[in-house]
């Protein structure tokens, strides 16, 4: 008699190789599934009463399969530990992984009297932010006890235990480094305080608290605004800057980060990489950005000013029904207009080529090459953005005086004299900085490339937000990442800064008079 | 020869909303058919049935309204007293802060993600509405700010002072005589706090770990992950998502046009 397991997980999927493979060969089927959500354990074992699988089998010589996410998933553990588990899993013993966001998964081969006889599979659920050393032991522990109660497993339980054993010692040099950072943060703190002290002998403190106290009522009202902000974005963006000079990834996510810096190697990888015909590379990725932006604010401020016009003469009857229907694009979740767009370009269903076939065009598989990828991309953020433009450009319109169009005509003024002369300087300060804020949301317009085109074909499609975040979130590399990130954010700030030189656009944004 | 264009315009613009509109009303794989048409070929409620039965949509449902009627209260609150400060009073550091606002809308939202996650855990906010809210609300500033201190610029200072000479205080003044004035400007503030509540994904998939705390963006997109190719579901699912936001947009678009571009006009 053996033992052989039904893999269960957190959403009720049974591995149906292991199923069909324990309907085979096996008399009975054990579970073991501890997880930390009662309900959705009872109401696996409730499936599994009913399937009336009961019995067990052995199966020789069995050998089990490392966990689909293993090569992964397997950076969250400390490295070395990881490292060992690997070569063990070679030659049967438990693989230890991360099978999913916040679930820990262990299969623990059963020996008996040395011979394989079958795998423990189990999934344990990892609460809130703990740290991992901590919540392996806690799975361990759980596991060990489980599988003690078990006769015929109680090998298997001491080889749980050595595991314990041995990770609580990488446990002692995680504390040693956490201690070593608190340590740090305390000198600093000190040094901060005596800065201060100094400040106070130089009466700059004084000063400091006079200003603070004659403008009182206006820092209380920008006070809530400006905490928050400085709490949650600019410390956000303050450490993503700092992360950009370490080598923080998912490999070393225990580590304290100021251990890991590297100075400005990131950025040198980044901005030295010159060969510029892949699609991964910065300068590619920068272009194709830069043709994002100038083609689709183009787009958008051409096409929403036409409409605004058309909408603003007084030849156009029923012109709040058109007003209301052409700003809808604006009004529907762009991630929801993104995957509506993406399946009318399905090749063989979608709406596009549907209607090419009306004209008799074979249908085009938009998104294998670069160019027609491109395009999806274009056509979705057209269709969704020029709403705001049209909008903006009606309201700045219909501040315009009628009575400088009627003096023009006296003057004898053709129709694109008076647009050139009397509607474009006054619509400036109003698209101006619409221009300018489009300008930067475009450029970051991560939701449409990711959701429509992903990217494809193998990110040729990609803009420098979509490819930052693939090195953070599909790559793990959140030093690399963060440096990417930074160097959009200084391109952005440059643009800008020579915008307002220029145009001094943001002073009439904000000023009045 | 221009309502043509309109209209031309007009259908290119609601062609996909009708489509969703007819595949959500379609069974099953309904991406299986090349017709251009916006009547389904069968009519069917199941798609509707599934999203809503099947999974926890209520509560997904309640989440998302709870968490933007929270973000459109607080981001409503904190950008109304911060552009009246910008608009009215003159202080050190007035010009810096308008900058940092300007700024923070440059750097790659999707790449603070890291700290702001760490920060919220310190913090307990994981997996907690409030925490979201709260993040929500800071992110929505710096776009309403500009919209509400450009509309408080073109509200003459006379009425204030006139106030004050009748003897308010300043904070009455704010509340009892310039933010009625403001209703426009601060409906549009409302809405898009709002919408960026209601909109928002990439956050909420962060922040929130268990499936019944989801807000309605990660819901969806659980449901096309699930089910790849089943655009029957997506579609319900994206129409009864959608529909408050629109319609809520709908009904304040009015005052776009008005509040959009009052501050931003010399005159």
């Amino acid at each position: 008699m053996g033992y052989f397991v039904v893999r269960g997980s957190n959403r009720l999927e049974f591995n149906r190789t292991h199923e069909q493979l324990a309907k085979l060969y096996a008399d009975t089927i054990l579970t073991f599934y501890i997880s930390s959500d009662v309900k959705t354990a009872q109401s696996l074992i409730g499936k599994l009463a009913k399937e009336e699988v009961s019995d067990i089998k052995i199966i020789e010589g069995a050998q089990f399969a490392a966990h689909s996410n293993t090569a992964l998933i397997g950076q969250r553990i400390p490295k070395d530990l990881y490292d060992k588990t690997k070569e063990l899993g070679r030659t049967k013993q438990a693989v230890i992984s991360w099978s999913a966001p916040g679930t820990i998964n262990v299969e623990v081969p059963i020996t008996k009297e040395g011979k394989y006889v079958g795998i423990v599979d189990l999934n344990y659920k990892i609460p809130k932010f703990a740290p991992p050393y901590y919540v392996f032991d806690k799975a361990l522990f759980k596991i060990e006890s489980t599988l003690k109660t078990e006769p015929g497993l109680k090998e298997a339980a001491a080889f749980i235990n050595a595991q314990r054993i041995e990770l609580s010692n990488f446990a002692e040099a995680s504390k040693a480094a956490d201690a070593k950072f608190v340590r740090n943060s305390f000198i600093f703190i000190f040094l901060l305080s005596a800065s201060i002290f100094a400040l106070i002998e130089f009466k700059i403190v004084n000063l400091l608290w006079e200003i603070f106290f004659k403008n009182r009522l206006a820092y209380g009202y920008v006070a809530p605004a400006t905490i928050g902000m400085l709490v949650l974005v600019f410390f956000p963006i303050f450490f993503g800057l700092v992360l950009g000079f370490t080598d923080y990834s998912l490999l070393k996510f225990k580590e304290p980060v100021f251990s890991l810096f590297i100075g400005f190697k990131n950025f040198i990888d980044i901005l030295s990489d010159f060969h510029i015909f892949s699609y991964q590379n910065f300068y590619y990725t920068l272009f194709i950005t830069v043709i994002w932006t100038a083609s689709n604010v183009t787009l958008h401020v051409g096409i929403g000013l036409l409409l605004a016009m058309i909408l603003n003469s007084p030849i156009v009857a029923g012109r709040r029904i058109y007003r209301t229907l052409l700003i809808l694009p604006w009004a529907v979740p762009n991630y929801i207009t993104a995957l509506i767009w993406k399946g009318m370009f399905q090749r063989q269903f979608g709406a596009i080529n549907g209607l090419l076939n009306v004209f008799g065009i074979p249908p085009i598989s938009w998104f294998d090459q670069p160019f027609t990828s491109f395009m999806t991309n274009l056509v979705t953020n057209v269709w969704l953005g020029f709403p705001f433009m049209m909008v903006i450009a009606l309201g700045a319109l219909q501040s315009i005086p009628a009575d400088l169009y009627e003096a023009a005509d006296v003057d004898g003024a053709t129709g694109w004299q008076k647009f050139r002369n009397i509607t474009l300087p006054l619509l400036r300060p109003a698209m101006t900085p619409a221009i300018i804020l489009g300008v930067v949301w475009t450029f970051n317009m991560f939701n449409i490339i990711y959701l429509v085109s992903g990217g494809a074909p193998y990110g040729a499609t990609d803009i420098l937000i979509t490819s930052a975040y693939r090195w953070a979130f599909e790559k793990y590399q959140y030093g690399y990442a963060a440096a990417y990130s930074t160097i959009i954010f200084i391109i952005l700030a440059g643009y800008s800064l020579v915008n307002m030189r220029m145009s001094r656009a943001a002073e009439s944004t904000y000023e009045n008079k | 020869m221009l309502h043509a264009f309109l209209i031309f315009w007009v259908l290119i613009t609601i062609y996909p909303i009708l489509w969703v509109i007819k595949i959500s009303f379609s069974p099953g794989r309904s991406l299986i058919s090349t017709s251009l048409s916006l009547i389904p070929a069968q009519f069917t409620l199941a798609n509707f049935q599934s999203v809503i039965f099947d999974r926890p949509f209520f509560r997904w449902f309640l989440n998302s309204a709870i968490c933007s009627a929270g973000t459109t209260a607080l981001g409503v609150f904190l950008a109304c007293t911060a552009a009246y400060a910008y608009s009215r009073f003159r202080f050190p550091g007035r010009r810096q802060g308008m900058m940092a606002f300007l700024i923070t809308q440059m750097f790659p939202g999707t790449l603070m993600i890291i700290p702001q996650f760490i920060l919220m855990a310190k913090l307990g906010l994981l997996n907690q509405l409030v925490g979201l809210i709260v993040i929500y609300s800071t992110t929505a500033i710096p776009f309403c700010v500009w919209i509400l201190k450009g509309y408080f610029d073109t509200i003459p200072v006379d009425l204030e002072e006139s106030a004050l000479i009748d003897g308010a205080s300043r904070n009455q003044a704010f509340w009892y005589v310039i933010l009625p004035l403001a209703r426009p400007a601060i409906a549009i503030t409302a809405l898009f706090s709002f919408m960026t509540a209601w909109n928002e994904y990439i956050l909420a998939a962060t922040f929130m770990q268990s499936e019944l705390n989801y807000t309605l963006p990660v819901g969806l997109r659980m449901m096309v992950g699930e089910f790849a190719s089943d655009w029957g579901l997506f579609a319900a699912a994206s129409l009864l998502i959608s529909i408050p936001v629109v319609a809520l947009f709908m009904s304040l678009q009015k005052y776009l046009i008005s509040g959009l571009t009052a501050g931003a006009v010399k005159g």
